[in-house]
């Protein structure tokens, strides 16, 4: 175990390390001055010569990177060029918000698609079945904003249960925490639960097709064990693995739904350091999001034991 | 004894329109809603009631009435005209980032299929882009160049692309192995020949399919975009800046937000489901599972 442990963890270096390239040559990518991009059409000379002299822009190109990515080994993913605080203690202020509402969609969205998929696939080509995946491609095709500005007008401004916009940190207590990240987490669960749902309906459908499902049926065993305990378990890996991949869609819908609901966090943080062309904190923020991106789906991939005892590291 | 001889089946070719529907329903409805999309948005300038850029103060944030189709926004421009003038960037930018996506991936996705050294150095950087979310890199891919349609399909195609290549490769893969592919080599068939003779048919299908998903979902990213004013510039209308400037009048006036929401979320479901079904057709041994 501890072997593959050490084999995935080194696996994820080449990933990490390509992020870190693609993420660093966004700002020399574009042809002509970093600077004059950084500094916009308004800049004097001077403001130029300043964010050269900030950023290192003066050394060549491969001893940026490596100063680079020192610092961002160590921890260090720059400084603001708009408030000069380091982008590490940036991010760590707007984290809590992107966190919690991930986290949320995530246990909320399995615990509603599983259920749907098993459903839809037990049921396959009833109504119910159609119904359930209907409502998945409606769900999967709706703009974040729509769902958002919907829940926001009937449960916000019509029935006044929740806050209209804005966020409480945990630290303010559950009662006023609580209410501001009910409808930002709702808006973004629907996307996920169609994905998971129409993934699950898959798995469930292929492995319903297998021998032991028949001879457990023939057995006379009663259809909601069979389903749980025969099907689902060898569901699980496919579901889970997805449950991973579907992540990138979320941190996405996470961003789009905190500009919705005026939420302080990570996708707020990038989009205004955008708006104010302060480059660290976009790169500090991409590159967070997607170690953490990396990070779930290598906890994913060693919890693949949990589900399948044939999985053995 | 006499032989009965059954009448002929149908062949597709006389295959009836109640056929499909009543065989593919979701998929001519998906057809038939995107064909009215796509009439909406090359009439524009016969079907739109204003002139979708023209700003009139007196006008602001009228709601919705004969005049006013859909409401007026708070520059008092006509929704219902930025919404008509609109679907032609979201329907561009959706077959531009397919088609980008799609053809970038399929060159990668070869050369990947064919040749080991190349696989290795390709798939990691496939697999760093694809560590990165979506929207977030498109996102920054725009933030370092002056939005223009052009821009905004490349940043959006980009973080499309890994996908795209890892379905091409998978169908390369398994086909490289194939007997007639040897046979073609070995009777001469040359390299590039070889790819787009005897390759390429086989991932045509899946590609279609993969197309018209990354079609919806590059439709739903340049909305993100606008919505985030990070894309295409503000004077020319599209569905998502048209949100984006109602956006801080919401409560006020939720028509500016609704309608262009409404017809992006119409569209991009239209799309999906000629996807659902095109996959349907195409994969018979996923037909009804996924």
């Amino acid at each position: 175990m501890l072997g593959y442990i050490l084999k995935r963890l080194l696996a994820t270096i080449p990933v990490m390390a390509t992020v870190a390239v693609i993420v660093f040559m966004l700002l020399h990518l574009t042809p002509g001055d970093p600077a004059a991009l950084i500094g916009g059409d308004l800049a004097t000379p001077e403001d130029l010569r300043r964010i050269r002299e900030q950023l290192g822009l003066e050394r060549p190109i491969a001893e940026q990177f490596l100063g680079w990515l020192w610092q961002v080994l160590q921890g260090d993913l720059g400084t603001s060029l708009f408030n000069q605080m380091p982008v590490s203690q940036l991010i760590a202020q707007r984290i809590e918000p992107t966190l919690i509402i991930g986290l949320t969609i995530m246990t909320f969205a399995v615990i509603v698609a599983i259920p749907l998929g098993v459903i839809a696939a037990w049921k396959a080509g009833s109504w119910i079945d159609q119904l359930i995946m209907t409502l998945a491609v409606i769900a999967f095709s709706m703009p974040i904003f729509l769902i958002g500005y919907l829940l926001i007008f009937k449960f916000s401004v019509e029935l006044k249960w929740f806050p209209v916009r804005g966020y409480q940190p945990m630290s303010a207590g559950p009662a006023k925490f609580f209410p501001h990240i009910v409808l930002p987490s709702l808006t973004v669960s629907f996307i996920y639960i169609a994905l998971l749902t129409r993934m699950t309906r898959a798995t469930m459908l292929d492995v319903l097709n297998q021998d032991y499902i028949r001879t457990a049926r023939a057995k006379g065993m009663a259809t909601t064990r069979v389903m749980a305990v025969h099907a689902l378990k060898n569901a699980a890996v496919p579901i889970v693995t997805m449950v991973g991949i579907g992540l990138s869609s979320l941190l996405g819908g996470i961003v789009v739904t905190e500009t919705v609901f005026a939420i302080p966090g990570m996708g707020r943080l990038m989009i205004d350091a955008i708006v104010r062309r302060d480059f660290p904190i976009l790169q500090g923020v991409i590159l967070v999001l997607s170690a953490l991106y990396v990070l779930i789906n290598l906890l994913i991939d060693l919890s693949y034991s949990l589900f399948d005892p044939r999985i053995r590291y | 004894m006499s032989i009965a001889i059954e009448a002929p089946r149908k062949s597709a070719r006389t295959r009836t329109l109640t056929y499909w529907l009543r065989r593919y329903p979701l998929f001519i409805l998906g057809c038939a809603g995107l064909a009215a999309i796509i009439l909406l948005a090359l009439f524009a300038p016969l079907i739109a009631t204003h002139d979708p850029v023209a700003i009139n103060p007196a006008a602001r944030l009228r709601p919705p009435s004969d005049a006013w189709l859909f409401g007026s926004d708070p520059f008092g421009r006509d929704v219902f005209s930025r919404v008509v003038w609109g679907g032609r960037i979201s329907l561009t930018v959706g077959i531009g980032v397919a088609t980008l996506a799609v053809c970038l991936g399929l060159a990668i996705g070869m050369v990947a299929g064919f040749n080991r050294v190349a696989d290795a150095i390709l798939m990691r950087i496939m697999d760093g882009v694809m560590a990165i979310p979506g929207i977030l890199l498109a996102i920054a891919l725009v933030a370092i160049v002056r939005p223009s349609v052009t821009t905004v399909v490349i940043a959006i195609a980009i973080p499309e692309v890994p996908r795209v290549v890892r379905l091409v490769r998978s169908v390369v893969l398994s086909i490289r192995e194939q007997p007639y592919i040897e046979a073609a080599r070995l009777s001469g068939v040359r390299f590039p020949g070889l790819l787009i003779k005897h390759v390429l048919p086989n991932t045509i299908a899946p590609l279609i399919v993969q197309a018209s998903f990354v079609c919806a979902s590059a439709i739903l990213s340049e909305a993100y975009l606008s919505f985030l004013g990070l894309g295409i510039p503000p004077t020319t209308p599209t569905w998502g800046s048209v949100i984006s400037e109602g956006r801080n009048v919401v409560q006020l006036a939720f028509w500016v937000v609704l309608y262009p929401s409404l017809f992006l979320g119409a569209t991009v479901l239209f799309i999906n489901l000629i996807g659902d079904g095109l996959r349907d057709m195409l994969d018979p041994r996923l037909a009804r599972t996924l």
